[in-house]
């Protein structure tokens, strides 16, 4: 993966690389060629879903190039972040320094609830396609996983938020709510 | 019973403790009647291997015997074998999605998939062993069954009215806004340009059952002086958020 931030220029011939069938647009596999965890593994599929979902803005399903330097630059900001926390610099972020990201970033969560999360998002998304990862499940998140975590937990922040008006950081809701709220999410 | 019989023989004996155990329909809607003749969940697509293929197999062929150990179903035991492409003796995800169509021949979407893994892969090893598998297999021929009974016009799939009947019978109690945004979520077809019917498929189906089945116990748990109210903090917010991932 990248790690210096990049011309837009020099994404232009990136693009085109990636852009096997010379489209103009990249589909989610081509793009998830190219993107890399810190093990060299490519990000999962839900993690490319997610990046869909906000940077492909016209809803077709593809990314054009002016889509994908929005994207590409987002990825940049998270891996920066994630380079920042990964203080031993083993290409994973271990529990300590998740909590220490979590933290940093204004969300008190105990470091029970941040293991069980770890341990959820590896099973569920990482299940056959990459079995190296399920050893030490709930010890280190992989870089795909930290930005679906964080995005997660700031989304999920945002709509508490919306219930919680008194701030009191407990929030009442009645069944119908609940149910809608959390499918939503 | 083998499977092969079902369009001869009948049903299945009725769902076991497994399936309420997993959000399955509570037991005893199931109506009598003709055998199942469509294909959810069935590995229709897939093709069962021909069984005279079975017992042609050349004898050491170089890869593990294909003998089934005694007492398992034969011909589930052979389907197994069929669907383990790398021959690993185990199922990933991937390889059980490719065995499982829905009966619009659509594979199986991932999200079901991996429920359906996380229920039956009771040692945590990521994948399903034939003794998983097993139960695994009942369980969606349970949910074939429920599917077809609350499949009234025989569409193949459930829209909004069967969907609101089901969940009825299931017991929840859910008003329409709900079931409508519940098919906006589960019809396959919905995302893109709107261009769906407003119906569900049988993966999403049990998607759907499971997904509301999961979120009432959930709320249960904290409802603990069972008003229809509760009182969460963030943290189990988002854990309740993550878990429904």
């Amino acid at each position: 993966m990248a790690t210096n931030k990049i011309s837009d220029q020099q994404l232009q011939a990136f693009f085109s690389r990636i852009d096997v069938d010379n489209s103009g647009t990249l589909t989610p596999l081509e793009l998830q060629r190219v993107l890399l965890n810190g093990d060299w593994s490519p990000f999962n599929l839900d993690t490319i879903e997610l990046l869909f979902s906000l940077f492909d803005h016209d809803r077709n399903g593809t990314i054009n190039f002016n889509e994908f330097i929005g994207l590409w630059r987002y990825i940049e900001e998270w891996k920066r972040l994630f380079t920042t926390f990964d203080k031993d610099n083993s290409g994973a972020i271990e529990i300590p320094e998740l909590v220490n990201a979590m933290t940093s970033f204004g969300f008190n969560i105990s470091e029970q609830m941040l293991k069980k999360f770890v341990r959820k998002y590896k099973i569920t998304y990482n299940v056959g396609s990459r079995k190296s990862m399920l050893n030490n499940l709930d010890e280190s998140v992989s870089f795909d996983n930290f930005v679906q975590l964080c995005v997660t937990v700031k989304t999920s922040a945002d709509i508490f938020r919306a219930f919680d008006q008194a701030g009191t950081g407990w929030v009442k809701m009645n069944y119908e709510q609940f149910m809608e709220v959390i499918l939503k999410n | 019973m083998s499977f092969y019989n079902n369009n001869q023989g009948g049903y299945r004996p009725p769902p076991q403790s497994q399936g309420s155990q997993y959000g399955a329909p509570p037991q005893g809607y199931v109506q009598q009647g003709p055998p199942p003749q469509g294909a959810y969940g069935q590995p229709g697509g897939y093709q069962y291997p021909p069984p005279q293929q079975q017992q042609n197999r050349p004898p050491n062929s170089g890869s593990a015997p294909a003998q089934p150990p005694p007492g398992v179903d034969q011909q589930l035991y052979f389907w197994f074998q069929a669907v383990d492409t790398d021959k690993s003796g185990a199922l990933t995800t991937e390889e059980l999605q490719k065995a499982l169509i829905n009966g619009d021949w659509s594979p199986f979407n991932i999200e079901t998939v991996r429920l359906m893994m996380n229920m039956f892969d009771t040692d945590n090893s990521g994948t399903i062993a034939f003794q998983e598998f097993t139960g695994l297999w009942r369980y969606i021929e349970d949910w074939k069954k429920c599917f077809q009974t609350f499949d009234a016009d025989g569409s193949g799939t459930i829209n909004f009215a069967e969907l609101k009947n089901a969940l009825r019978t299931f017991g929840y109690n859910l008003s329409d806004n709900f079931i409508n945004l519940l098919i906006k979520k589960y019809d396959k077809y919905g995302g893109k340009n709107n261009a769906g019917k407003g119906d569900v498929t049988f993966d999403n189906f049990v998607q759907s059952c499971v997904t509301v089945k999961t979120l009432t116990d959930a709320f249960r748990r904290y409802d603990t002086d069972n008003d229809g109210w509760i009182l969460i903090n963030y943290e189990q917010f988002l854990e309740l958020v993550v878990n429904n991932r």
